[in-house]
């Protein structure tokens, strides 16, 4: 069943497809969240209101081209307009964990053997761009959405989409640089595998 | 696509470039294979930009646990709004009658501060878009506050009240027949219009009106004769009440007074004193020039506002300056 029917399927009233809606989003909800607010439990709540008013309003809704975009943009309303939200934004995040990249170089290859590894590696590189920059990226890349449904989602112009995106980029690149050799071995050994 | 001017950060953002990154088709891999043949020298910036893509693609939150996705869906359950099958049970149509009376209530108490409350706020470093009820759009520019009269709908006009500043889109209204007029009270005039779009700011102790489309008219308080104007697209009228003060002017491109509905200022030789009192009025900060000479230093160009960081870090790459920025102040000073 692809997201179309499932979408409609749940209007009608189907528990059922509202659960594999619910099973099939709440992964990239949560994380797309938490790139609003580092509180969790705000997160939670907001996405527990959400899908509690999709059910509880599920006739008055009309049918979706991309299910996906509209949890999105509903979600970010429902985070961004709570007040506490707020003091999260400028909360400076813990700048890269020094663990990963100090040591012998030995270690370093030890600790890239593992593909998970890795990724918390990458990520964290991620995790030195200021939020908005994260929140863009974190729609680009990693949920695919195009610019004008960016926009949409977090309700500024598509020219700012463009704008922070080549700023994420540009960023991305300069925290990359200080770690490129070591991002090229790990790079390496996960080609070679 | 001429990939030759690309620089990494542009590779990365190209949908075709991400595309063989992650998932290389055999005609994405023989296009590049192809291209970095023909363009040897170009090796380091693919090599940079795979990375970028690499890590922008990498997923760098924590999933949810199990618990947490149970612990949610057991929530969503409770919260749903379930069917209510027994009828003739006494308890139910006690419920409904409860139920029934605090509905009424809210609704009164709903209605009560509909007619109350009908201001509009931004905070400082907040533009809002509002739509009002007969379709108009209003763009809210930051610290300001827009109020709309009590008797909306049943008045012969539509009245609205702004502090601050406020971009109006007005559709034009008729009621049986009758073109239903759209008037803006600001402290030093009346505006007066059918439906058409133009700017109105009355910070700096005074009010100023920019016409961009279809024609206003404009009533001035405080003057005996003469107190009605009527704009072209491309004026700007500068009143104050107080000292009596009247300006017109014509624009031949009034876009750059509206630009701050999309997030951005043109600057067409703004002193550095005039953009401190912008940054002072948007965001609410308290701004100290250090030297004379940098108040009169002027800037032409388009600068972002979404965000004070990025305006302030734009207005430091313009001029020789550095902006320190302590909670609510902004000290600048040459650099």
């Amino acid at each position: 069943m692809n997201d179309a029917d499932l979408w409609r399927s749940f209007r009608s009233g189907d528990d059922h497809a509202f659960s594999l809606l619910y099973q099939s989003y709440i992964e990239v909800l949560y994380k797309y969240g938490h790139k609003l607010t580092v509180d969790s439990e705000l997160v939670e709540d907001a996405i527990q209101d959400m899908f509690i008013e999709l059910w509880n309003s599920r006739q008055r809704l009309s049918d979706t081209d991309s299910v996906k975009f509209y949890l999105f943009r509903v979600l970010r309303r429902k985070i961004t307009q709570n007040p506490l939200a707020r003091k999260t934004t400028d909360c400076g995040v813990e700048v890269m964990d020094q663990k990963f990249f100090s040591g012998s170089a030995e270690n370093q290859l030890i600790a890239a053997e593992s593909e998970n590894t890795r990724k918390k590696m990458l990520g964290r590189a991620l995790l030195k761009l200021p939020p908005r920059q994260q929140e863009v990226v974190n729609l680009r890349f990693f949920n695919e959405f195009n610019h004008q449904q960016i926009a949409d989602i977090m309700n500024i112009s598509i020219q700012s989409v463009h704008n922070t995106l080549q700023k994420s980029m540009k960023g991305l690149r300069e925290i990359l640089s200080d770690y490129t050799e070591i991002i090229l071995v790990i790079t390496l050994i996960c080609l070679c595998k | 696509m001429n990939y030759l001017l690309f620089e990494p950060e542009d590779f990365a953002l190209d949908e075709f470039f991400c595309r063989w990154v992650l998932e290389p088709t055999p005609e994405s891999e023989i296009f590049w294979r192809d291209w970095l043949n023909d363009f040897p020298g170009k090796n380091k910036e693919i090599e940079i930009a795979r990375q970028l893509v690499l890590v922008a693609t990498c997923d760098d939150e924590i999933s949810p646990s199990q618990l947490t996705i149970d612990k949610i869906w057991e929530g969503i359950q409770n919260g749903k709004q379930t069917k209510v099958k027994d009828f003739q049970n006494i308890r139910f149509w006690m419920k409904l009658a409860a139920a029934i009376t605090i509905l009424c209530l809210a609704f009164a108490g709903y209605f009560y501060k509909r007619v109350q409350n009908h201001t509009y706020r931004t905070a400082f470093g907040e533009s809002r878009r509002l739509s009002l009820p007969d379709g108009s759009l209003v763009t809210l520019n930051a610290n300001s506050r827009l109020r709309i009269s009590n008797r909306w709908g049943m008045a012969k006009e539509r009245e609205v009240w702004i502090e601050g500043e406020a971009f109006f889109s007005v559709n034009k209204l008729k009621r049986s027949g009758v073109p239903v007029k759209f008037v803006v009270h600001t402290p030093d005039l009346d505006v007066e219009v059918k439906g058409t779009e133009f700017n109105v700011n009355t910070r700096k102790n005074q009010t100023q009106v920019v016409l961009s489309e279809g024609s206003i008219n404009l009533h001035l308080w405080g003057i005996e004769k003469k107190n009605e104007i009527r704009m072209k697209p491309g004026d700007l009228v500068d009143f104050s009440q107080n000292n009596k003060k009247l300006l017109v002017r014509h624009l031949k491109d009034a876009s750059p007074v509206f630009s701050w509905k999309n997030n951005r200022w043109t600057l067409n030789d703004t002193s550095l004193e005039e953009i401190s009192s912008l940054i002072r009025e948007t965001y609410g900060v308290t701004v100290t020039i250090e030297e004379d000479s940098l108040r009169r230093k002027k800037i032409c160009g388009i600068v972002p506002t979404d965000n004070m960081d990025d305006l302030l870090s734009s207005l430091e790459s313009i001029l020789p300056i550095t902006i320190l920025h302590y909670e609510n102040q902004l000290i600048i000073r040459t650099r």
